[in-house]
């Protein structure tokens, strides 16, 4: 559903991405792991177009998105949760998801609503807070809702559980993982937990200095020697 | 009534008035400025371009102020939607000081345009169907300056709600927050930064027309306004529009009364005091934010 062919993405000239290629069928899970600065969010950035390709194509079935511009590859079905949440501080919960849903209907956006507050029923609670107010796992949930409120085919997800303690990052990927089987949302997760992404993914990259070094199944990288070397520990 | 308390009475309500006027002209600045970061150092240039469209319109085919409101209001939008388009898109990620320079170079351009097309003369719209004046409670109003504040709390009023209460409002306040994560929603940010630009540049029309009726009318017209502008766009806290309203009207009243009770020619100083104090005691403004 989603090729990334050779592409390389540059900041100030200097290549953050070098030939990468990477592919998520429709209904998966494809994880991409690597350290910091490997290029992770580089890589989400340049598929939704806030940091376009120098070299290399992207395509969402057949259609191209290295040349589209942001707002018109999240009309395609492309949501990206960006690092850090980025959501809209100043306004409320509500609003937030809203915004999510900038491009549905009213009909389909309260539909979707109904959904996101059975999956998170904090949010539910808390939608006339103020976005800025929450706690940080609250945040992050609001930031994954809001992009489930646009519908998308996939779901692109940059560390949804950077800073966050274990049990909420256990109930993240439980999350993730209920929207990819229930709503059939293909979802492709960038992470450092490597050890539960590789649990959850169907199949995974592994991204160092702006290179995919090694891929396969989620299965098979969580027996991968080097894998469990460099990002597992053992 | 002590005739004292009159004019002090009708002091106090002529810095209102002309106050609500201020904050439609502050909130046009401070809405372009929420949206995208960039001051429009034009603002008083545009207000005169404003004037000047409702002067002509009244001299060459005898349009009425009231009316020719709504079309110098469309005016002033399109105006704002190619300024730009045909400059402001060009210095988005450029430096400040660039930025700068972009505006202010359109300041100076259209001040000295209207010195060339319009020479330096003092124009004055005659009678209007706003003219006189009606008393209350032995307080004498103007009736353009009434309309002028009616028609300024209306339009702030519209564009509060439009902000507050529709889908393209919420977009253009995700831009003013976040224009990366505004674009990952699937909302155009380019076309919200000319919908800035249009509305900001409308508020100044509207504000123009109703200022016109009562004013002189000359290519340095915008430098009596914009101070005051600055001033309140400041005190509200840059991009904050119920901030820039609030602000507009303390600045109204704080102007005549200081004239009133100290000297005219000190008002100006004492818009300045206000300003000072902002950035010594509460940089962000009242309403503002970080
Ligand atoms: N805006 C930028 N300007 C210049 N260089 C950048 C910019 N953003 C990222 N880089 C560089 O590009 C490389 C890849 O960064 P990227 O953020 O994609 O890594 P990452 O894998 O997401 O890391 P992390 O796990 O820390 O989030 C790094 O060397 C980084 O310094
Ligand atoms: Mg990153």
């Amino acid at each position: 559903m989603l090729r990334v062919q050779s592409i390389e993405v540059r900041y100030d000239e200097v290549p953050a991405l070098h030939d990468v290629s990477i592919d998520v069928r429709e209904g998966e899970i494809v994880a991409v792991i690597g350290s910091n600065g490997a290029g992770k969010t580089t890589l989400l950035r340049a598929i939704s177009g806030m940091r376009p390709p120098a070299r290399g194509e992207i395509f969402l079935d057949d259609t191209p998105l290295h040349t589209l511009k942001t707002h018109q590859i999240s009309a395609l079905g492309v949501a990206h949760v960006p690092e850090g949440r980025g959501i809209f501080a100043r306004q409320s919960v509500l609003r937030n998801l809203y915004l999510g849903a900038f491009l549905r209907s009213d009909r389909e956006r309260e539909e979707t609503l109904e959904r996101v507050f059975d999956l998170f029923p904090r949010l539910a609670e808390r939608r006339n807070q103020s976005a800025g107010t929450l706690s940080g796992g609250e945040q992050q949930m609001l930031a994954i809702a809001r992009g489930l409120m646009a519908r998308p085919r996939i779901l692109m997800l940059d560390e949804p559980s950077l800073g966050l303690m274990p049990k909420l990052v256990d109930l993240i990927f439980e999350l993730v993982q209920r929207i990819n089987q229930e709503d059939g949302i293909t979802i492709l997760l960038v992470e450092q937990n490597v050890r539960e992404s590789l649990e959850i993914a169907h199949r995974a990259y592994v991204l160092e200095t702006g290179r995919v070094v090694l891929s396969g199944s989620g299965e098979d990288l969580l027996h991968n020697e080097q894998v469990q070397r460099a990002y597992l520990g053992m | 009534m002590s005739p004292e308390l009159v004019l002090f009475l009708q002091t106090l309500v002529s810095g209102i008035l002309i106050g609500f006027v201020f904050s439609l002209l502050s909130v046009g600045l401070t809405l372009i400025f929420g949206v995208m970061d960039i001051v429009n150092f034009a603002h008083g240039e545009h207000l005169m371009l404003a004037m000047y469209a409702t002067f002509w319109m009244w001299t060459l085919w005898g349009i009425d102020p009231l009316f020719s409101l709504p079309v110098v209001a469309l005016l002033l939008f399109i105006l704002g939607v190619i300024t730009y388009r045909l400059l402001i898109r060009y210095v988005l990620d450029a430096p400040m000081l660039a930025q700068i320079f972009v505006t202010f170079g359109l300041m100076v351009f259209l001040r000295n345009l209207a010195q060339v097309l319009w020479s330096e003369d003092y124009r004055r719209i005659g009678d209007t169907l706003l003219s006189g004046r009606i008393e209350l409670f032995g307080i004498f109003i103007g009736r353009p300056q009434l309309f002028a504040s009616l028609g300024a709390v209306i339009t702030t009023g519209l564009l509060y709600f439009f902000l507050k209460r529709t889908r393209t409002g919420w977009a253009l306040e995700a831009t003013a927050e976040d224009k990366e994560v505004a674009g990952l929603m699937g909302i155009n940010t380019e076309r919200m930064f000319a919908l800035a630009w249009g509305l900001g540049l409308a508020s100044v029309g509207v504000a123009g027309a109703l200022l016109a009726t009562f004013n002189p009318i000359f290519p340095e017209v915008g430098t009596v306004f914009v101070l005051v502008t600055f001033v309140a766009v400041a005190l509200g806290g840059f991009g904050s529009v119920p901030g820039a309203f609030i602000a507009g009207i303390i600045i109204g009243i704080v102007q005549v009364l200081g004239g009133f009770l100290w000297e005219p020619r000190f008002k100006t100083v004492l818009i300045y005091a206000i300003y000072l104090g902002v950035v010594f005691i509460r940089p962000q403004g009242l309403l503002g934010r970080r």
